[in-house]
């Protein structure tokens, strides 16, 4: 059965390369059937490595021990779902796995973008076809996960003891599937820039494919976090470990990119910002994958040195030479429409945002290979280590609220004359938290009390926001708030998306901020059934159980735990041997409160006494960073679901919703009457728009005829420059 | 031999897929970008030369009334988009602030 997987993944080359060169022809010379066997090519290369994956699964569930992926990385007493999640544990098996998310990710975007940008996809899908081209050829000469062994062992190696744990079925894949959807925004702005198309065109699709890749890359950082607290034993979420910091850095640009898309959008500026963002976000998704595989780096997600490290840093130049390339032959026609508001706006706002994200990126880019680049020049290696990071992330995460706080209430143009008024109620609120918080903190911390006030300020400034909002929708007709609020995120998902995730920020950085000023740590020793007061919890020994299993032995303890006489639960630290390991590892009992969690490590054990020493921190907070992450990544998700666009109650009463709603030209594309069942703004149409097609769209509207020549000068996304030219 | 017939079966199935576009060309029922860029392709409308299996199938149209059919059906396409993105095609339905309204824009912009 192997060899069948040798098969399938020589056949993903030939078939990717087909579809790059098929389609790069095609693009040149405008030959549509050359370009849909491009296409095809697509699919293919996803089907035959559907077939690879699947025969690689089957071996992994099959035991089958003389291929040495499978044999390295299981062994017969892993259950079906961590045999199954085996698949991506190592270095060959999550290429293939990538280059099959890669697969099935481009064949999609050929198909969706073949109708919504038929002028960008063909030099689109040969990028993605050549990005196909790479991630094949690696799993076919530099990680064949089909290698035979030159005989059969009785069971295989097993799993890393860390990876024993739920994230390993969760955290690798969505990481990978963020990854590779990257792909589809860097070939939509490489085929904007090869194409001549530098208009808002790529922007429409590149966005949608970036909140998708931004999410999942988010789920898959989250969950690792959380992967880290609960299993490494020491009660850190992030350690600013190499594999760590680079899975940010794309994270970043995106979440940079998302911002300035808007000011093309609006204003047509930051064009050259746009395309070299989606750019650099592409390359630091290849640098990731540099630094896990190339061995450069010391981390414990690293995988072992291999010869795919070399093709990856070959890619790095090329996407980075070629893009740098490409910039610079299309600047001319790159040059901005129209100057940007300068002053405070919320244009100069967003800016500021790009760019601190920006240099943040840099920042912990530059800490990162901080340690290679000593180790290549000098010989040795220094390493700037988690000092440097935590210097560089507390400006940044102060600057960072006082911009998620001025965000809501600086208009677009100008920051307008209701600047004063819009100010006082957050304001306030800072004043009050900082003030509360000075006081508990009796003025230890004063960077601290700092950012709880401006959370507080950036916190009521987005609740602010989404509260106007839904009396804006109360207003055009919904009948209660609960109603009103659901509207408004129909009407408007990116705007409700956006506060929810900036709201999910604030919250992270609470957490982050409480928990690294306020947690604390102490060891205790308990014999069974005594009771130790760790700040203002009692912790009282009740069980020690024990397990000598025929592939597992372990100890639990178990503790109890009060507060002010309350009983606030249980938890369970545990110590096993499992398998072929030859050290002990260790299983947290964590305790989550309201306020703080309860993490307690067991350290050492005395069967016979029975006694027991744990090592017990507090982390105060921590709940909202995890609240926080949660609720950023929601809002990305409602950003991009197909939402159904409610009707206007009485679109022939403008007069009741105001000015803003009494322009008809307006109304339409903002109210979001017509588009129910029209395109939906992100993301492939869905399955009503297909049902009814365009003809309840605004492009069936007899007001809207089609643009006559010299009409007004319309932005990026063809929306009007001014309310005076809409009118 | 399972093997075999397998990699037979994939062989197949992937020359199949990648050729088939190429010999169907022309073919009526070849599906196609309905912006209609390129003829050959858009969903049943002839190609402006040549006949649907001739030698000017699935070649860049050289008509202009098609051009400019086609640049129509784009800015059709186009605006559809921009409706079903409020954020990009207008201002927000929703006050950007309490005092949103107060700077409607600068005397510069207009």
């Amino acid at each position: 059965m192997p060899e069948l997987g040798h098969v399938a993944r020589a056949l993903a080359v030939l078939a990717s390369l087909w579809a790059a060169g098929a389609a790069a022809v095609a693009a040149r010379r405008g030959h549509t059937a050359l370009l849909r066997s491009a296409e095809a090519a697509l699919a293919a290369t996803f089907v035959v490595l559907s077939v690879a994956t699947i025969l690689l699964l089957l071996l992994f569930l099959g035991r089958e021990f003389e291929v040495e992926y499978v044999a390295q990385y299981s062994d017969r007493s892993l259950s079906p779902v961590m045999t199954a999640s085996a698949l991506w544990a190592g270095e060959d098996g999550s290429l293939l796995f990538w280059a099959w998310v890669l697969a099935g990710t481009s064949s999609l975007a050929a198909r969706v973008h073949r109708t919504r940008d038929p002028g960008l996809q063909p030099v689109m899908v040969a990028t993605l076809g050549a990005a196909l081209v790479v991630f094949s050829a690696l799993t076919l000469l530099a990680s064949n996960p089909f290698t035979r062994l030159d005989f059969v062992p009785s069971d295989g190696a097993g799993l890393n003891p860390m990876l024993l744990h739920w994230g390993q079925i969760l955290h690798p894949p969505a990481t990978f599937v963020g990854y590779a959807l990257f792909t589809v925004p860097f070939a939509l702005a490489i085929a904007a820039l090869i194409s001549g198309r530098l208009d808002g065109s790529w922007l429409r699709g590149a966005r949608a494919w970036t909140i998708h890749a931004w999410l999942w890359l988010g789920i898959g950082i989250v969950l690792g976090a959380r992967w880290a607290y609960t299993e490494l034993g020491w009660g850190g979420y992030w350690a600013w470990d190499p594999v760590e910091n680079v899975s940010l850095l794309p994270w970043l640009t995106a979440t940079a990119w998302l911002h300035t898309v808007v000011l093309q959008q609006r204003r047509g500026a930051l064009r050259v910002w746009n395309l070299a963002l989606a750019i650099a976000t592409f390359a630091l998704v290849i640098f990731a994958t540099f630094l896990v595989r190339s061995g450069v780096a010391a981390s414990v997600h690293a995988f072992a040195e291999s010869p795919a490290g070399v093709w990856f840093l070959a890619v790095i130049v090329t996407v980075v030479v070629a893009g740098a390339g490409l910039l610079a032959w299309r600047l001319p026609q790159l040059r901005p429409r129209r100057r940007t508001a300068g002053g405070l706006s919320r244009e100069s706002l967003l800016v500021l945002t790009t760019g601190l994200l920006v240099a943040y990126t840099v920042a912990i880019f530059w800490g990162t290979i901080f340690p290679v680049l000593t180790s290549a020049v000098q010989g040795s290696e220094v390493s700037v280590g988690a000092p440097f990071f935590d210097a560089v992330s507390r400006p940044v995460g102060v600057l960072m609220l006082l911009l998620l706080g001025l965000g809501p209430l600086v208009a677009w143009r100008s920051a307008g004359t209701g600047l004063r008024r819009a100010l006082i109620a957050p304001t306030i609120a800072g004043l009050v938290a900082g003030t509360v918080a000075g006081v508990l903190d009796g003025g230890a911390n004063p960077l601290t009390v700092a950012v709880l006030a401006l959370v507080a300020f950036a916190g009521v400034a987005i609740l602010g926001d989404l509260w106007a909002g839904a009396r804006a929708a109360q207003r055009g007709g919904a009948r209660d708030l609960h109603r009103a609020a659901g509207r408004s995120l129909a009407r408007n998902p990116r705007r409700v998306g956006g506060a929810l995730a900036h709201l999910g920020i604030v919250l992270l950085i609470v957490g982050l901020a409480v928990d690294g000023t306020y947690r604390d740590d102490a060891r205790i020793e308990l014999e069974q059934g005594e009771t130790a007061q760790v700040g203002p919890y009692a912790l009282t020994f009740t069980e020690l159980a024990t397990e000598e299993g025929f592939t597992r032995s372990s100890v639990a303890a178990t503790l109890s735990v009060a507060r002010s006489g309350t009983d606030r639960g249980e938890l369970t630290a545990e110590r096993y041997l499992e398998g072929n390991m030859e050290e002990p590892r260790t299983e947290v009992g964590v305790r989550s409160l309201v306020r703080e969690d309860v993490y307690v490590v067991l350290e050492d054990v005395d069967v016979d006494a029975p006694a027991a020493g744990f090592h017990v921190n507090r982390h105060p907070g921590v709940l909202w960073l995890w609240v926080g992450s949660t609720l950023t990544l929601l809002g990305g998700l409602l950003a991009v679901l197909p939402w159904r666009r409610p009707e206007r109650r009485d679109p022939a009463a403008p007069a009741e919703r105001g000015d803003r709603d009494a322009d008809p030209t307006r109304a339409t594309p903002a109210g979001g009457s017509a588009p129910a069942g029209g395109p939906t703004p992100d993301g492939p149409p869905t399955g009503a728009e297909r049902r009814e097609g365009p003809t309840r769209g605004p492009g069936s509207d007899p007001s809207r005829t089609p643009e006559p020549a010299g009409a007004p000068a319309r932005d990026e996304a063809g929306a009007p420059h001014s309310h005076e030219e809409a009118r | 031999m399972l093997v075999l017939i397998g990699a037979f079966a994939l062989v197949a199935l992937v020359v199949a897929m990648i050729a088939w576009p190429l010999v169907s060309s022309g073919h009526p029922e070849v599906e196609a970008a309905p912006d209609g860029a390129v003829a050959g392709d858009d969903g049943g409308e002839p190609p402006a030369t040549g006949t649907a299996t001739g030698p000017g199938a699935g070649q860049r149209v050289e008509n202009p009334l098609e051009a400019e059919i086609a640049r129509r059906r784009a800015a059709l396409s186009a605006r559809r988009d921009e409706a079903a993105e409020p954020d990009a095609a207008a201002e927000p339905d929703e006050p950007d602030g309490p005092h949103a309204r107060a700077f409607p824009e600068s005397r510069e912009e207009r």
